[in-house]
């Protein structure tokens, strides 16, 4: 018989208090490593939408931390132009609209200008890019596309305004397959908003290398001022920085994080009552194997060693729902905007190291408590 | 003792297994005195009787020889050296004594064969070798027919066989055995005496009972008997009450 044995015939003889603390342990992971792999994958997502596209800085007006409530006069373009460096500047509005007959809503729609080069750089699968002579035409992201069964030279109505589908576009990733595009000056039209955008998308000259030089361009349009010399009032951001700080990435890492650090002490507590019983159940049984010459340390190996089968048990299954709960969601359309079908490497390592750790550590005291028998006391009352 | 009395044997066999030297034990702050300025000494290769009734300090006697609790007062010797100075009275039990209890002990939900090689652990045996060993201790009790047994299933005799190779499981000097038969019936109490005859005899095992029955002291070959906490080599005088 290996020491490993005698754990798991403990562990085997209440299976069903086992089995349980097991399930609670994997929900907890499940919640951990599916919150966390989605903030994860959100704040990556958006990442790659400017990365892919060679954005390198992204210029919002000062004082909001979201696209959808930054307005800022299209007309700035020329000035952000003059700055030192930049390349190219592209204006581009975002609007969550709803489509159809208003069975699919909260979708993002972006509105690139007419010849620019945002709406260019999109690999369309379908049918036809957007042309600037078009009017009340949608490109639609290829989840999308399948997921309102449309095809191009349809029609589609956006916010009740008919548009035509011209193509579907191959997305860089889950969330954006799930957005549309439309041309600057339809969006604007369609959400009454004239000559606005609500972000820059910058892209530096070749010859701007490092990070550096980027926070320098940066503070340059920041420090822009209008003829008057009234300044702009500008924020200007590299991608990355600009992706991680958004309050929505912000707002997702804080509540997947929040709520993870809530199931993890939930399962302590589960962890705790559980190795806590039956160490009571069991104070004849230690008292015995201290009295066999057990060390205290032995003891308490046996009984961490319990807690740590059952969370590790509970880890493993944990990730397993989370596969499963993540790929659900992905296929509910009101989800699958900000959820991508895979499980983040990041968000596994967290989710099982904390339920092992939460594991050992609630089964600290019940531990200690079970050395503490001695053998004498435990063997009186017969 | 120094290193030479060791070297020389011949003295070396004169320092006893277990010398108990002026030990008491009172309980809930002295009322209960559980023994009283005991004194005792048991020779390696002894085979000895407690006997006393119910509630003198019987078993309070035999936890202190078995290291399970310490003496308020006095000092037991093993083997010369003062049990309040081992460090690792855990180690001491596990591979120097061997314990056989009343209620036998067994852990519920380990087959004999499980429950014979959990003091194992503590000792220098392998995966393999513990089986081996408890399945040759199972043998020499005769109980190799009801190794993957858990203990419900035994008869309670059986049971305390078990126990026993359970004791010998890290061949110890001592066997402590706190009334061994007061559960079983005549008959396989009698199989545990034989038992315990047999180890005495043919292994050499030093053997430390308690019991309450004459018979079962007469197989010891010396008897002490324990009243109100106090211990005296005679048994006391008919019809007088203890103490
Ligand atoms: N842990 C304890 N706490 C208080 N009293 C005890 C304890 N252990 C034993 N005693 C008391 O000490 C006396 C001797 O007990 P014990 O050695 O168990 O007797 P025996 O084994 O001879 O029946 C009894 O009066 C018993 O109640
Ligand atoms: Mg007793």
């Amino acid at each position: 018989m290996r020491f490993a044995d005698v754990i798991w015939n403990n562990l085997r003889q209440r299976p069903l208090r086992s089995v349980l603390t097991i399930a609670g342990i994997a929900f907890a992971v499940a919640s951990v490593v599916t919150l966390v792999s989605i903030a994860r994958g959100y704040v990556r997502s958006s990442e790659e939408y400017y990365s892919s596209r060679g954005i390198d800085i992204v210029v919002m007006r000062a004082g909001v931390a979201e696209r959808l409530t930054s307005t800022l006069r299209e007309d700035y373009a020329d000035l952000l132009k003059s700055v030192a460096g930049v390349d190219d500047v592209d204006g581009s509005l975002t609007e969550m609209v709803s489509l159809g007959d208003g069975d699919l809503v909260g979708i993002p729609l972006h509105g690139f200008r007419s010849g620019g080069t945002g709406i260019s750089q999109f690999t369309v699968i379908e049918g036809r890019g957007i042309e600037p002579d078009d009017h009340a035409a949608v490109l639609l992201g290829r989840n999308l596309a399948t997921g309102l069964q449309a095809s191009p030279g349809q029609k589609l109505s956006i916010e009740g305004t008919s548009f035509t589908v011209v193509g579907v576009f191959q997305p860089a990733n889950a969330v954006e397959g799930n957005t549309a595009i439309a041309s600057l000056g339809d969006l604007q039209h369609l959400m009454d908003r004239p000559a606005q955008v609500s972000e820059f998308h910058i892209r530096v000259k070749s010859e701007v290398s490092s990070e550096h030089n980027l926070r320098e361009i940066c503070q340059s349009i920041e420090a822009l001022a209008d003829p008057t010399g009234q300044p702009l009032g500008l924020k200007a951001l590299p991608t990355r920085q600009f992706v991680s700080g958004s309050t929505e990435s912000k707002l997702m890492t804080a509540m997947a994080y929040g709520t993870s650090f809530i199931a993890i002490g939930l399962s302590l507590v589960g962890i705790l009552n559980t190795v806590w019983m039956s160490v009571l159940e069991r104070t004849r049984d230690l008292g015995i194997l201290r009295a066999l010459g057990w060390s205290r340390r032995r003891v308490i190996r046996m009984i961490l060693g319990e807690a740590f089968s059952l969370s590790a048990c509970g880890a493993l299954f944990g990730v397993i729902i989370a596969k499963l709960a993540i790929q659900g969601l992905s296929m509910i359309d009101a989800a699958r905007v900000f959820v991508r079908p895979e499980l983040d490497g990041l968000a596994i390592l967290i989710g099982g190291l904390s339920a092992v750790v939460s594991g050992v550590l609630g089964a600290a005291y019940p531990a200690w408590r079970a050395a503490s028998i001695s053998a004498a006391g435990a063997l009186r009352y017969e | 003792m120094n290193e030479l009395e060791i070297s020389l044997g011949s003295k070396a066999e004169e320092t006893p297994l277990i010398h108990v030297d002026h030990v008491s034990r009172h309980y809930d702050d002295g009322a209960v005195k559980a023994l009283d300025d005991v004194s005792l000494t048991v020779r390696r290769g002894d085979y000895l009787a407690i006997m006393g009734p119910s509630g003198s300090g019987k078993s309070t006697l035999l936890n202190l020889l078995g290291a399970l609790d310490r003496p308020d007062t006095g000092e037991i010797f093993f083997n010369g050296h003062g049990l309040s100075r081992c460090h690792d009275l855990d180690h001491f039990r596990a591979m120097t004594l061997g314990f056989v209890f009343q209620s036998f002990y067994l852990l519920p939900t380990l087959t004999a064969l499980e429950n014979v090689q959990i003091p194992m652990f503590e000792g220098p045996r392998g995966v393999r070798q513990r089986v081996e060993h408890a399945r040759g201790l199972l043998e020499l009790v005769g109980m190799s027919h009801r190794s993957q047994s858990l203990p419900m299933k035994l008869s309670v005799g059986e049971r305390q066989r078990v126990a026993i190779a359970r004791a010998l499981a890290n061949d110890p000097q001592l066997l402590l055995a706190d009334e061994p038969t007061g559960n079983l019936d005549s008959k396989s109490g009698a199989l545990v005496l034989d038992l315990f005859d047999c180890l005495h005899r043919e292994r050499g095992v030093t053997i430390v009972l308690i019991t309450h029955g004459a018979e079962v002291a007469a197989r010891a070959g010396r008897t002490v008997w324990i009243c109100d906490g106090h211990l005296s080599e005679s048994p006391p005088a008919r019809g007088q009450s203890c103490g």
